[in-house]
């Protein structure tokens, strides 16, 4: 992932409402050559036939290359199907379908352009530069039908199906994360099985680890049982997520608290993340990596809250 | 499916690399096929026009057919040395056409560039059909096709070439199409709907920038064009040829009933007899491209016989041979610089050596080494005019407009001798009395005035007919039409301007050639017809030179006579069909009629016996106005019948029950489908047929099923 491609949208670029002509200045000078030429041999010859043949040419170069433009404006592409998670730095893959063939390129969030068909759904992959919560994208519809002479292109918005929450990618974590799963030589510590004496065992609460289900007891019961300590192995460990305003600084400090949950949870510490999402502060444990992924992406402002034009949808 | 982003900057050897590096072959053999079309449509249109000879045509077609295919075959892995092969092979055929356009230059026989530049993309596309495996290739074989086209264009002249145009059009509208579907994937149907509104569209574009676009005009900064299909010398010392079948023949006097000139018309080949009737076709005699169509002079006649003209050239006049080549500069005989009128002639039969074009020529563009310049100042060509020729005259067009000419009342300079052009077989003393009294009425003050006042008369008291009796034996042409019938044709009104003319002093020529026919828009040609000779008059006016005159204008048609016209306008107009295919055609058509007519009677007709004696039955009772009904039974109808005949005064036919039972059980029976005993059959037959008679007509009821 490249700094560029970890940009925002430039500020001010505006979508194409409407089809405009791509690369046009090479195509319209060898047709205004030919056009000239033809005039020149049926002037020269003084042939009728030739400007006739003259005119044809003409009419195929007009509706060659002005056709495209009047087909580019019906263009449409719909976004069929699309994962509910995603990561940042890593693509998004977009099934999109179109009802004539055309050439897609993303714009917001960038991607490699792409040619579509109609009939079958065709995946349009997005390269994610930032975590946020995708709900839209924007994509460069191009056309040349229908004689191929050249290409116009128009803008559009596709409303994605369902929200794609763009986790961000996993920093190197703060120092209280990289205490407490790595030693002071910084090699992975064990896991640690339980501590405290032992008191007995009790039947499975939804949030026990699974790493201190008593099998024996369990299968002597035939309920799910868990050895119980005298005392709490761990205490779960708080993690404040508080994003600046600034998109850079957000994203950077996202992703350092991904890091850090990801060390957390990895060590086996039940994590409780402490997010602003919204505008409304939310304090609630966390369960794996995806769910604290989803939070850290609604997290502070939505880098996706706008599309390539700096607009909210 | 992903496509490169983007070109960065680079610099001219990459991308001369990149433009080299292979591309993805080309799988669609739509495509493939639609532009093996489009090129050999170039082809052959090419040598539809005469520029590349049918065996050069049928040689590369067959070369573009073989590459095509070798390139398809080895598209997915071009062999390595075919590119290096081919560049040298292209090499050597831009070497060819650089020496043709010098030797060719050299030698003064230049006539188009053309014919060379349609014989090297002819040999390009060749070469280049060795190697189209990719998409790029193949357009580039789309728009050398349209080059190839164009090329042809600038030679073709008829309606025929529109065909060429069309399928080259089609052709590469497929093949533009194919390869948009290339650029996009590839895998999906063409569009038949979409592609037929681009075409609709793409004609109507078409039609309006032919409606709006002025039509070409022939530059004089380049060579213009003539050509010859056959170089056959003429041995008749600058004299006229016959033209026609005997192109080289020198020519004869036409007569009354015997051999005439091409289309009917002698005045192009020798002396002009106005006593010659003949009807004139509608072949095609010439095309011609002309910047402001005219009255194309082809010779004039000064001697005048009483029935015929001859040309006898004047006293210190004689003929001049031009030996400079092509283009031939004619002595300027007008002083006026005027814009020069460019005309070529395209040649579609075999016609006398006479080179046409508006007055006065100036420059001949004619692929001949010499021209000969009669003391008429008409052209003549020193090699046969065989169909195919080509050649343009540029003419200075030094007509002067008759509202100056008629104010202009000058002296008679000391110009040439005019003697011979005011030359009469006899006196004509009641024709030189009507021509004063013409002119006196009209208080005409100069020569123009006087030709006006003239032809003005001629239209009052003459008609237009090419309907008109022969000359009497020993008759003048002149007293006859213009003290007998006052009914004739251009010749006859002609030779009686010029002769009223000559009576006043007025030195005047018949002149003969053909006026521009209908107009081609699509080829910016008038086609001349044999019907459109004409013979007109040209009157010398002093300052002026020899002006054109055209009496036959002013003068209306003749009343027609109904039925002849008819009969001539029947006669025109089934001479005019095509009788082989429309015989072929209706031959075709009647014999299919007639075999659906009897396939038809043979399936409505009754298979068994009971059914033929039942349709006679009908067919008695029908002509006597008794139709069965539809809910009649045989029976019933049978009875209905005897009852009709009973009150016709028959005595009653209980018989006819007993006949319609063995008719009925033949039918309905046990035994249905089996005829009846033979004397059954024959009782029943009977009985029906005395009822049938009773009716009043008789009908035969019945016979053996087929």
């Amino acid at each position: 992932m490249t700094a560029r491609n970890r940009r925002r949208p430039p500020p001010g670029r505006r979508l194409r409402r409407h089809a405009k002509p791509e690369r046009y200045a090479a195509p319209v000078f060898v047709a205004v050559t030919l056009l000239l030429a033809w005039a020149g041999v049926a002037h020269a010859s003084g042939s009728g036939w030739v400007q006739a043949v003259g005119t044809i040419a003409a009419g195929v170069i007009a509706v060659g290359m002005i056709g495209p433009g009047l087909a580019a404006n019906r263009l449409k592409a719909v976004a069929a199907a699309c994962p509910h998670d995603a990561r940042a730095g890593e693509e998004l893959l977009v099934e999109m379908t179109v009802k004539r063939p055309l050439r897609c390129t993303p714009i917001w969030p960038p991607g490699d352009r792409v040619l579509l068909e109609p009939g079958a759904a065709a995946p349009v992959a997005f390269r994610l530069p930032t975590r946020g919560v995708l709900r839209t994208v924007s994509v460069r519809l191009a056309t040349a039908a229908p004689l191929g002479l050249l290409w116009w292109s128009v803008d559009q918005v596709v409303v994605l199906p369902a929200p794609v929450e763009v986790a961000p990618r996993t920093g190197a974590g703060s120092s209280h994360g990289r205490e407490a799963s790595t030693d002071s030589e910084g090699r992975g510590r064990p896991v640690p099985s339980g501590s405290g004496d032992p008191r007995g065992v009790r039947p499975y609460r939804i949030g026990d680890s699974r790493r201190r289900v008593h099998w024996r007891g369990s299968a002597h019961t035939g309920t799910l049982m868990v050895r119980e300590s005298e005392q709490q192995p761990d205490v779960s460990v708080r993690v404040v997520a508080d994003l600046p305003d600034d998109p850079e600084a957000a994203e950077r400090r996202a992703e350092e608290a991904m890091g850090t949950v990801s060390a957390l949870l990895a060590g086996g510490r039940r994590v409780v993340l402490e997010t602003v999402e919204e505008g409304t502060r939310r304090c609630a444990p966390v369960s794996d990596r995806r769910h604290a992924g989803r939070r850290l992406a609604g997290a502070g402002d939505n880098p996706y809250g706008h599309d390539a034009e700096g607009r909210r949808p | 499916m992903s496509v490169p982003g983007p070109r960065d900057h680079v610099g001219l050897i990459e991308m001369v690399r990149r433009a080299n590096q292979p591309l993805p072959p080309e799988n669609s053999m739509l495509f493939r096929l639609s532009t093996l079309v489009a090129v050999l449509s170039g082809v052959v249109a090419c040598a539809y026009v005469g520029e590349i000879s049918a065996l050069v045509a049928v040689v590369a077609s067959v070369g573009i057919a073989v590459g095509m295919t070798f390139s398809s075959m080895t598209r997915q892995h071009p062999w390595p040395g075919v590119k290096l092969l081919l560049a040298v092979a292209v090499v050597g055929v831009f070497v060819e056409f650089v020496v043709q356009i010098f030797g060719a230059a050299h030698t003064g026989e230049l006539s188009s560039i053309e014919v060379p530049l349609a014989s090297l993309f002819t040999w390009v596309q060749v070469v280049h059909a060795f190697d189209v495996p990719a998409r790029r290739d193949l357009l580039f074989s789309v728009a050398a096709a349209a080059a190839l086209v164009t090329v042809a264009s600038a030679q073709a002249v008829s309606v025929g070439f529109l065909g060429f145009v069309a399928i080259w059009f089609v052709a590469s509208i497929v093949g533009l199409a194919c390869s948009w579907r290339s650029m996009a994937g590839g895998r999906w149907r063409l569009p038949a709907g979409g592609l037929l509104g681009a075409t609709m569209l793409i004609v109507t574009i078409a039609l309006l920038l032919e409606v709006v676009l002025p039509l070409p005009r022939a530059s004089q900064q380049i060579t213009l064009p003539s050509a010859l299909t056959s170089y056959l010398p003429l041995g008749t010392g600058g004299g006229l040829t016959q033209g026609g079948s005997h192109p080289a023949e020198p020519a004869q006097a036409g007569r009354p009933g015997g051999a005439i000139g091409i289309g009917g018309f002698v005045g192009m080949a020798g002396p002009l007899d106005t006593a010659v009737r003949a009807s004139l076709g509608n072949e095609v005699v010439m095309r011609v491209r002309a910047g402001r169509p005219g009255y194309f002079l082809g010779s004039t006649y000064d001697r005048w016989n009483g029935q015929s003209w001859t040309e006898v050239c004047p006293a210190g006049s004689s003929s001049e041979t031009l030996e400079s080549g092509s283009p031939f500069q004619l002595p300027s005989v007008s002083g006026g610089a005027v814009q020069p009128n460019i005309q070529t002639f395209y040649v579609e039969q075999n016609l006398p050596n006479l080179l046409f074009g508006t007055s006065v020529p100036q420059q001949i563009y004619f692929p001949a080494h010499g021209l000969i310049v009669a003391c008429d100042h008409s052209l003549r060509s020193t090699i046969a005019m065989t169909a195919g020729t080509v050649y343009t005259v540029v003419s200075s067009d030094d007509e002067t407009p008759i509202s100056q000419l008629i104010h202009d009342d000058r002296p008679e300079p000391d110009g040439p001798a005019m003697s011979s052009y005011l030359q009469l077989p006899h006196p004509y003393p009641r024709v030189e009395g009507l021509a004063r009294s013409i002119v006196r009425s009209a208080h005409a003050t100069s020569v123009a005035a006087d030709v006006l006042a003239l032809e003005g008369w001629m239209g009052r008291h003459t008609r237009y007919s090419t309907d008109i009796p022969p000359l009497p034996p020993g008759q003048d042409a002149v007293d006859e039409f213009l003290f007998g019938n006052r009914t004739g044709y251009c010749e006859q009104i002609s030779t009686a301007l010029a002769v009223m003319l000559r009576t006043l002093g007025i030195p005047a020529r018949e002149a003969t050639g053909y006026i521009p026919g209908s107009f081609d828009p699509l080829s910016d040609l008038y086609t001349i017809e044999a019907k459109d000779a004409h013979a007109w008059v040209q009157v010398y006016v002093p300052g002026h030179d020899w002006q054109s005159f055209d009496p036959t204008a002013f003068v209306p048609l003749a009343p027609p006579n109904p039925g002849a016209v008819l009969l001539s306008d029947i006669g025109h107009g089934l001479e005019r069909l095509p009788w082989i295919p429309l015989g072929s055609t209706g031959f075709v058509a009647a014999a299919a009629t007639l075999a659906w007519f009897l396939v038809r009677r043979r399936r409505r007709r009754p298979l068994t016996w009971a059914g033929l004696v039942a349709l006679g039955l009908e067919r008695a009772g029908s002509g006597a106005g008794l139709d069965r009904r539809p809910a009649e039974t045989l029976g019933e109808y049978a009875q209905r019948l005897a009852g009709a005949a009973a009150r016709n005064g028959h005595p009653p036919m209980p018989e006819v029950n007993e006949a319609v039972r063995v008719v009925e059980e033949s039918a309905y029976g046990q035994a249905a489908g089996v005829s009846p005993p033979p004397q059954s059959q024959a009782a029943a037959e009977h009985v029906l047929q005395d009822l049938a008679r009773s009716l009043g007509r008789r009908r035969r009821l019945g016979s053996q099923p087929s």
